[in-house]
Formats: C-alpha cells, sequence, structure tokens
C-alpha cells in the first residue's frame, strides 16, 4: 500500500509544475483528476493498476521522454514532432531546439 | 447504383405473389374485424420484403383469450406446427391503454419474427463457413482444442437470434448448454423481455426496428446488421457526434463528429515484467483528426486526438486477485482515454512498447465498428473473466459485430489472449500487406511508440562509453557514479552534447528515486499522516470506480445510444454529482501533501546535480 501511496504522491507532484498552462489549463486544475485513481485491468491476468493522472501530465511524461531521447540518439519521434509544430504556432519566437529543450525540462522542477 | 440494383432486384424476387400473408381466423364483430384487419395490413405493409418472400406461406391469426399473467406472453404466441399466430382477445377492445394498438401491430411484428427465425435461413457464406467448421472438427477429433467461432456457427439454430454476428451486437455469449446475455446494463433495452432468453432477442428488436423511427440511431450497429439480414437500403439522419468519456481525468468528456475518425488501429501494449501483464493487452485506437485537417493518413499526426477504447476492469480497492478475475468478481466497461494517457501509462510508467496495427476496413465496417463501440462504450456493463471475457474477447466479439468475414473471425477468434491476437492478425486481411510482422510496424514511428527503457539503455550505453566503464542497469548508475564520478562526467561533458542530456537523464531518475525512498520513510515513521494519505487514496479510488461507468448516468426511459439531450444530462448529473466530492478530495489532499517535505543532504546534493546540468543545457 505504500508504493501505491507513493506513487500517488509522487503522480501529485508532477502535475503541480508551471508547465500545466501548456495544455490549456491552471496547474490547480491539474490537481482534480489525480485524485480520481482509476485501477483497469490490462492484461488477461489483469494486476496492472493504471493510477490515471491529467491529461497534460501524460502529455509532459510522453514529451519529457521523447525530448530526451532525441537528444540522446537524435532520433525525433512523430509525437515530437507533432509537438514542435503546435509549440511553434504558441511560440512562434522559440527555435525547434528551445521547444526541445523546454519540453525536456518540463519534468524536472517540483 | 447499387440501390438502383437492388431496387430492381427487390420488385423481381420479392414480388408480392411470393410473400407471407396473414388471414383472419375466427369470428368477430365488424368493430374487431376492423381493428384486427387494420392491424395486419399495418405489419403486412412493413415487413421487409425479404422476410415476406422468404416466409411465403399463409399464417393464420386468431384472437383468443389468454392468460394475462405470464409477462408478455400473454400478448401472443407463435405456433409454428399450425403456421398461426394466436394474439390476446383484450387487443380487439378500444380503449384499452395495455392493449393498445401500438402493441398489437409490434406484437405481430414479434410472433412473425420467431417465424423467420425458426427456419433458420442462411446466406451462401454461413453455409460455406459451417462446412468448413464440420470439417475442422472431424478431422480434430483427437485433439480437443478450442474453436470458439466453429462452435458458435455449429450451434446456430434460427436465422438471427443464433446467428454468431447478431449475438456478438447483442451481447449474448454461448454456453455449453444454453446462450447467456453477458450484459448486465439491461434497463436501456428496447424491453427487457430481450434478453429473457435468446430467441425473444430478435423478436424484440425486430418490433423496434419496424416500429420505433429512432431505432437507427438508438442502436445503429443493429440497424445496419437488419438492413444487410433483410437486403434493404435505408438512410438515417442520427447525430453524428460521439461523446466520449475519459474515467479519472479532469477533462472528462470530448465529442467527436464520426466523419473525423480515419481509422481504427489495433492497439496492442507488448507482455510487461509482471505476471499481470504476461500476455500483453489489447485496445484499439481512433485515429481522429484535427478540426482544421481533411480527413486523410495525415490524421496519424494529430495524437493529442486520437483515442484509444479499452475493455478492462476495475476494483474499487486498486489491488486485484486471480481467484477475483476467474471467477468474474470484477466489472467490465469499455473504457476511453486519451492517446498520451495511454502511451505514458505503457511507455513511461509500465515501460512496455506500444503497437498499432491499422484496421483494413470497408468504409461501412469501420462505420458499424464506431457504432458498436460506441454502443459498448455508454451501455455495455459486464463481468471481467480472465480466459472469456476480457480484454482481447471482447475486442474479437465488436469486430464480429461488425460484420468482418466469418472466414477472418475464425482465425481471430481462436486466441483470447492479446499476443496471440495480435500474431493471427497478421495473417488476415485486416491488415495492409506492407504491415504483416512486428518489425514492419516497427519501422513505422506513427505505428510503434517505444518503451522509455529504451532511453535508459541508450543513457547507459553514452555515460558507460565515457567512463570506460560497464553499466548494465540503472542501479548500476547509481552506485558506480558516486561524487567523483558525476564530477568526471560533468567535466566530459559540453554544451548540447548527448553525453550531458544522458547524465542529465540519469541523474533526474536518481533523484526522483531519492525523493521516493524518503517519502516512504517519513510515511513509515509517521503512521498518521500515512494513514490519512491512505484514506484519501482509498476514497479517490472508490470515486473513481463508482463513476467508471457514464452509462449509469443515462435516462432509463430510452435504450441504446443516448441522444444529444441525454448525452447532455449525463454530463450535467455527472458533474453536479462529483463536483463537490472532489473539491472536497483535493483540498484534504493539497493539505497532506504539503505537510510532506522530505529532504535529506543526497537528495540536496542530487539536485544540486541537476542545476549544475541544467546550466550547460
Amino acid at each position: 500500500m505504500k508504493k501505491y501511496i507513493l506513487a500517488t504522491v509522487l503522480t501529485l507532484g508532477m502535475t503541480s509544475t508551471a508547465f500545466a498552462n501548456k495544455c490549456g489549463y491552471s496547474s490547480d486544475e491539474g490537481w482534480i483528476a489525480l485524485l480520481m485513481l482509476s485501477s483497469i485491468v490490462s492484461a488477461p491476468t489483469g494486476m496492472t493498476i493504471l493510477v490515471s493522472g491529467g491529461n497534460c501530465r501524460d502529455e509532459i511524461l510522453n514529451l519529457r521522454e521523447d525530448a530526451f531521447k532525441y537528444k540522446m540518439t537524435g532520433e525525433m519521434s512523430e509525437v515530437l514532432k507533432a509537438n514542435i509544430e503546435s509549440g511553434k504556432k504558441a511560440k512562434p519566437d522559440l527555435t525547434e531546439e528551445q521547444l526541445v529543450n523546454k519540453f525536456m525540462s518540463m519534468q524536472v522542477e517540483d | 447504383m447499387k440501390f438502383a440494383i437492388l431496387a430492381l432486384f427487390q420488385l423481381f424476387l420479392f414480388s408480392p405473389a411470393w410473400a407471407v400473408l396473414f388471414t383472419l381466423d375466427g369470428v368477430y364483430s365488424p368493430q374487431e374485424t376492423a381493428i384486427a384487419n387494420q392491424a395486419l395490413t399495418t405489419v403486412q405493409d412493413a415487413l421487409p420484403p425479404r422476410l415476406k418472400f422468404r416466409l411465403n406461406y399463409t399464417i393464420h391469426v386468431t384472437f383468443t383469450n389468454m392468460n394475462s399473467d405470464e409477462d408478455r406472453k400473454h400478448l401472443g404466441r407463435a405456433d409454428y406446427w399450425d403456421k398461426s399466430i394466436i394474439l390476446n382477445s383484450n387487443f380487439l377492445k378500444p380503449n384499452d391503454p395495455q392493449y393498445s394498438t401500438d402493441t398489437l401491430v409490434r406484437t405481430l411484428a414479434h410472433e412473425i419474427a420467431h417465424f423467420y427465425d425458426h427456419q433458420n435461413f442462411e446466406e451462401a457464406d454461413f453455409v460455406n463457413q459451417r462446412k468448413i467448421c464440420k470439417n475442422l472438427r472431424n478431422n480434430r477429433k483427437e485433439k480437443s482444442g478450442p474453436e470458439p467461432l466453429c462452435n458458435d456457427v455449429l450451434y446456430k439454430t434460427t436465422t438471427i437470434s443464433t446467428d454468431p454476428e447478431f449475438m456478438a451486437l447483442t451481447s449474448w455469449l454461448r454456453g455449453d448448454f444454453s446462450a447467456q446475455n453477458i450484459n448486465s446494463f439491461q434497463r436501456r433495452l428496447p424491453d427487457p423481455y430481450a434478453v429473457s432468453d435468446i430467441k425473444e432477442s430478435f423478436p424484440v428488436y425486430f418490433e423496434s426496428y419496424l416500429f420505433d423511427r429512432q431505432f437507427a440511431c438508438k442502436l445503429p450497429a443493429v440497424e445496419a446488421y437488419f438492413n444487410k439480414a433483410f437486403m434493404i437500403s435505408k438512410s438515417s439522419s442520427c447525430s453524428k457526434d460521439l461523446t466520449w468519456y475519459f474515467s479519472g481525468q479532469e477533462n472528462a468528456f470530448r465529442t467527436v463528429p464520426k466523419d473525423r475518425i480515419w481509422a481504427i488501429d489495433y492497439f496492442w501494449a507488448e507482455a510487461g515484467a509482471g505476471a499481470a501483464s504476461g500476455f500483453g493487452h489489447s485496445m484499439l485506437r481512433l485515429v481522429i483528426c484535427k478540426p482544421d485537417r481533411p480527413p486523410g493518413p495525415d490524421c496519424y499526426k494529430d495524437f493529442d486526438q486520437h483515442i484509444v477504447l479499452s475493455f478492462g476492469a476495475a476494483t474499487a480497492t486498486g489491488a486485484f486477485s486471480n481467484y477475483a478475475g476467474i471467477t468474474g468478481k470484477y466489472p467490465l466497461n469499455l473504457y476511453a482515454m486519451t492517446f498520451y494517457s495511454a502511451k505514458s501509462q505503457y511507455n513511461v510508467t509500465e515501460l512496455r512498447d506500444l503497437y498499432a496495427i491499422p484496421l483494413k476496413l470497408t468504409p461501412q465496417q469501420k462505420n458499424q465498428l464506431l457504432d458498436q463501440l460506441y454502443s459498448l462504450h455508454w451501455n455495455f456493463d459486464s463481468n471481467y473473466y480472465f480466459t472469456n471475457r476480457n480484454c482481447t474477447t471482447e475486442i474479437s466479439r465488436a469486430l464480429l459485430a461488425a460484420g468482418i468475414s466469418l472466414d477472418t473471425m475464425q482465425t481471430l477468434k481462436t486466441e483470447n489472449s492479446p499476443s496471440g491476437f495480435l500474431n493471427h492478425l497478421f495473417y488476415t486481411s485486416l491488415t495492409y500487406p506492407n504491415m504483416k510482422t512486428i518489425e514492419d510496424i516497427r519501422k513505422n514511428p506513427f505505428l510503434y511508440f517505444s518503451s522509455s527503457q529504451k532511453n535508459v539503455d541508450a543513457a547507459l550505453k553514452i555515460v558507460s562509453k565515457a567512463m570506460g566503464i560497464s553499466l548494465s542497469s540503472i542501479e548500476d548508475y547509481l552506485k558506480k557514479v558516486d561524487d567523483q564520478g558525476f564530477e568526471q562526467l560533468l567535466s566530459k561533458t559540453s554544451h548540447g552534447d548527448r553525453l550531458l542530456y544522458a547524465t542529465y537523464y540519469l541523474e533526474t531518475i536518481r533523484a526522483n528515486r531519492l525523493q521516493s525512498a524518503l517519502i516512504t520513510e517519513e510515511l513509515s515513521q509517521d503512521r498518521e499522516k500515512a494513514e490519512k494519505l491512505k484514506s484519501l487514496v482509498t476514497e479517490g479510488s472508490q470515486l473513481n470506480f463508482s463513476y467508471r461507468f457514464i452509462g449509469s448516468f443515462l435516462s432509463r426511459t430510452s435504450y441504446g445510444n443516448p441522444n444529444p439531450a441525454e448525452v447532455d444530462a449525463a454530463q450535467k448529473d455527472f458533474h453536479s454529482q462529483t463536483k463537490s466530492i472532489i473539491e472536497n478530495l483535493k483540498n484534504r489532499t493539497q493539505n497532506e501533501l504539503e505537510s510532506i517535505n522530505p529532504s535529506s543532504v543526497a537528495l540536496s546534493k542530487a539536485r544540486q546535480r541537476l542545476e549544475r546540468l541544467n546550466r550547460r543545457l
């Protein structure tokens, strides 16, 4: 159970980043969904627990991972490309690399 | 053109000369005769030409006194031996609301449906499949390997009720001795009588198909099935918007116009490390185009629009037991989640790769599959069973309901496990020629999503090379790269190089792990704090469990898919019920979390390292 609580605490922590605004809502609103812990069987044996968080948290988690992947291997995922495209529209003054850096560092602060 | 040919075909083949006819038997007053004849004419006119043509005999209709305490059976019954329909004589009395004219025509349609069903008419492809199944069974006498679709095919004894496709559409599952309706959400059926016995299922739906003008909107997939079965071409003007409910997410609803859904992919999460995820997981991805993009292959770029659908079991406690999984103790629903949510769960949290296999569907099959999935999302509330009602079996059932050919389903239905299903899928015509193996999918960046383990591996490789040592795991890194090692690494990094990012990535994991350990320690020492958090998590879990199924917010006054007004009402009801509970939980959790402030020298040091790395980015 401790691990479960911990997972929740950490998940809650992640969402309260300033980058929550990127997803279109304030970081405060990001808390709401995190309280609704969803447990969904994801295999026939079915013991996998999904701690479902805010949409924003999921986006941030994915972007961060893909940004690191790009920086470490030079391989840019289509998910990252798509977000760079929409990032450019939202922040035309930022370069592609600046956007990637932003995606990458979103998670670290807490 | 196709419809014109169909119309001509119907004109010649389904001529009134060869059609079922009703004759009224018995002696009645002129008024009673008028009521009876009016009903017979109404039904005769409404019956599909193909049904009339296929029956092609005279059915005698009689009105008589019937016992009124036998549920619907008191309304009427079909006698196959005498080719007659016996109806309750109360129908002939005017102004009895229980025996209205509407109920009379519906009852007559119901009974004629029994005749049609009883004849067990079969299409050529079904006859062919039956032959294949018989051969398979004969050749495999010694082997007892399961052939689920063949069992269903050979079980068919009626035209529609026991047709595997109709059974899949209406949530019937064949048992060893009888069929069982597996959807416990039965309060929104045209009539609960539909699930009293499998043989009552088709007649009940058929009544509404003939006489409910909204049937096509309420049960579009069943409507399409009937249209196909009766060779009828009908159009309907239903809302094209599909509203999906994301259980446990702050933006809980999203409405998507159907015509923006470009494709449907089978979405497979590879097996995980734990025994629980050892078989992989089956899902479906709806490839939805962003509003300003014309539907086309480019919609695969619109990840933030994509929706992942997953049949899953839920628990109020967060804990699952194998025994409960085997014995059907968990509810089973069709969940919707955002693509990013699925990706973060599998790729990041569970370190499992994801593969999307585009399904090669005709526009009609795609449309019907969407209709069926939408109906299930709002109306399906079953029980999860480890072997025969799981994420894979239900996707398989949805495909069968969408009219995928029996020979394809014969290949797919032999597998109840996600990995097995995937392997079989590649052999069917449901996959594209250039996407026949896992390797094919892996080459396509829109279809393959690697787990974060690949990032860890890449980072370890880069750091290993720079330090001239072997680091095989994250634990290895945490142990071997001490203060001195970190300084050594930092001295080798320069702005923007790969080593810098690899170190940064691994140090982020170090900081997170330290923080986790500290929080665990703090909670283990402060029982009160731990108990409060535990209780909040339990409450949150129960809350989510209670609100897992959006269909429970629908009114009981209708059936099938909700119309736009019902969707709107369900959303409002959901928000009004959950708003204050969530607000309260949110505040309490925030207070509790603020009281946790993990700190240690090691964590401070880890954070300082991150800051130093951050300055070089």
